[in-house]
């Protein structure tokens, strides 16, 4: 098990490293002049030619990469050209309301796809099977942002039940966490479905229904069980789509988050706001699919055999 | 029977999908949308009626003459939707155009050649693959203007990574067949055999897939519009119109509901041709 860890704990590193010196190389073709963006239009060209040595912006790509990783790795993120702030600071403030967003909508994506999946393989081409195919083309073409304004119009303006910005209590996090789970909702319970029957059909679940045990202990403790398996893979996948689509979702109801930050900055060309806000992303997103592996290993014992200290 | 083997695979993929009632309908819908939208210009004035402000009549729905109302600057809705579908599809397809091309030549430059190029290429994307796309896209508004051009390019990139596998996996598949081996040992160049021989067979079961890629397009570009980072205004673009109806939201819901209620239908006619389209090109594939 431990060597397991190790071995995906290693994985992450690369992919964090390519990710981030791939956006950080983009960001640094922005055609802004970050000392004209600290020191303001009236700046003097020697003034602009001395921040930009103060920033040493004048060194090649790699070392700037190299000082910023070396940056965030003692906690320094940089400071925001426009608000003139720790962007750590900034990413602390607004961090946990992303988080709220991207993990809330994973767990109900999770609660109601995987029950929701269950039932519609248990019903193959019943009229319920038929009703929700019809339901899951239209929630699949449904823009989160659209789906979100038809919901404020109904519950906020219509009928006023809850509000139409925030997220400070439940009641106002309903409205953000069912727009960002409903896309994960349609691909979750399909995949659920398709994986349901795909095991129902295999030898074991014959000789456990032989054997005489109930129908529902057949189906959860045999059959889920290992369906589940690449519904699991897909969380990792599920949170990286959440954290994408929080963007969005933090925008139409003007929460304070990393996406809604990182829009403010593009405006600003704010570089080292928008680099630390990709980094946080990654980092969450690769957390997350750490999680999921170990989590696997958990789940399917074969795994932990495979990577398990050798037996003789 | 006998008439069947007379026919060539595309044919025999056409008349299944020309059998299949909701690919029909959905392309009787998608074709109605885009001869709407393409023909925008015969019967709206760009000027006049789709950035032409008209504050005495703003936000009223029904107007004469303007079925579908007007929006916070008194625009004619009707025809701000018909531009803007302009807009989705054309970036909706375009990325979908250009991003098969590059997915091609990658994935089957990875698949034919193996070993070090394949391993090189395939991290390469594994890497954009690891940003979700709307953070990629947010990179890319940084560091350039938002003109339609830009943002297919942008999208495109980003539709490349999943694409090239798909591609990949089907060249792999194709190309130690017995058949490419003749072709190889007749002496023909590995561009020949590659361009008229492997691809040929390897990409038909993917451009199904390909086609459903362009409703994601369209999701991007209206949610790039949207969140103020996509198209500008006062070019009008299903997202950015959304947006710029969520202030009114208490006022007007036609300007809040019906450039999304555009954006769904499209949706919704794409996917169902790409579902048919998978289908027909299955059935031909599983038929051989």
């Amino acid at each position: 098990m431990t060597s397991y860890v190790l071995k995906r704990l290693t994985h992450i590193i690369p992919v964090l490293i390519a990710t981030t010196l791939l956006v950080f190389a983009l960001l640094s073709l922005s055609p802004s002049d970050p000392a004209q963006l600290i020191l303001g239009v009236g700046a003097k060209p020697e003034e602009l030619a001395q921040m930009r040595e103060q920033l040493g912006l004048n060194d090649p790509l790699l070392v700037r990469y190299a000082r910023y990783m070396g940056g965030v790795l003692t906690g320094d993120f940089g400071t925001s050209y426009s608000t003139k702030r720790p962007v750590l600071e900034m990413i602390g403030v607004r961090l946990p309301n992303t988080l709220v967003l991207a993990f809330g909508s994973l767990a109900l994506i999770l609660i109601v796809a995987i029950p929701l999946g269950v039932a519609l393989a248990v019903r193959q081409n019943t009229l319920f099977d038929n009703v929700m195919r019809v339901l899951t083309l239209l929630t699949a073409a449904m823009p989160s942002f659209w789906l979100g304004l038809m919901l404020i119009l109904l519950f906020s303006v219509k009928l006023g039940w809850l509000p139409s910005s925030g997220l400070d209590n439940v009641r106002a996090a309903i409205m953000p966490l069912v727009c960002l789970a409903v896309a994960g909702w349609t691909v979750t319970s399909r995949l659920t479905r398709a994986s349901m029957l795909d095991v129902v059909r295999q030898d074991y679940i014959r000789t456990a229904r032989a054997k005489g045990l109930p129908q529902g202990v057949v189906m959860r403790k045999h059959a889920l069980r290992n369906a589940l398996l690449p519904v699991v893979t897909s969380v990792g996948l599920l949170v990286g789509q959440s954290v994408g689509g929080a963007v969005v979702i933090e925008i139409l109801f003007g929460i304070n988050g990393i996406g809604k930050m990182m829009v403010d900055a593009v405006r600003q060309q704010d570089v080292p706001t928008i680099m630390g806000g990709v980094l946080i992303a990654a980092v969450v997103i690769a957390v997350a699919n750490l999680l999921t592996d170990l989590s696997y290993a958990v789940i399917d014992p074969r795994l932990e055999s495979m990577y398990g200290e050798p037996a003789a | 029977m006998q008439e069947r083997l007379g026919r060539n695979p595309w044919q025999t993929a056409w008349r299944r999908l020309s059998r299949n009632r909701t690919a029909v309908a959905g392309l009787f819908l998608l074709a109605v949308i885009v001869l709407a939208c393409f023909s925008a210009p015969l019967w709206f004035d760009y000027q006049r009626d789709v950035v032409g402000v008209n504050i005495a009549q703003r936000l009223r729905i029904p107007v004469e003459g303007k079925p579908l109302g007007t929006d916070e600057l008194g625009r004619n809705l009707l025809a701000r939707i018909l531009w803007g579908g302009r807009v989705s599809l054309t970036i909706g397809i375009g990325s979908v155009v250009l991003a098969s091309l590059a997915a091609t030549l990658i994935g089957t430059v990875a698949a034919y050649y193996g070993g070090r190029t394949d391993s090189l290429l395939m991290r390469a994307l594994d890497v954009l693959l690891a940003i979700p796309a709307m953070l990629l896209m947010i990179t890319f508004v940084t560091i350039m203007a938002p003109t339609q051009t830009n943002l297919m390019l942008a999208i495109g990139l980003s539709f490349v990574p999943g694409m090239a596998r798909l591609v990949r996996a089907q060249v792999l598949s194709v190309k130690d067949l017995e058949y490419v081996a003749a072709v190889r040992a007749q002496g023909a160049s590995t561009a020949r055999v590659l361009v008229a021989h492997v691809l040929p067979n390897a990409i038909g079961p993917v451009i199904a897939s390909f086609v459903m890629y362009i409703p994601g397009g369209i999701m991007t570009i209206s949610g790039l519009g949207f969140i103020g980072l996509g198209i500008q205004p006062p070019t009008p673009e299903w997202g950015a119109m959304l947006a710029s109806g969520r202030a009114y939201i208490r006022d007007a819901w036609h300007i809040t509901t019906l450039p999304g209620a555009a954006i769904v239908l499209t949706i919704i006619a794409l996917t169902l041709v790409g579902d048919g389209l998978r289908d027909a090109i299955d059935s031909r594939m599983s038929n051989r």
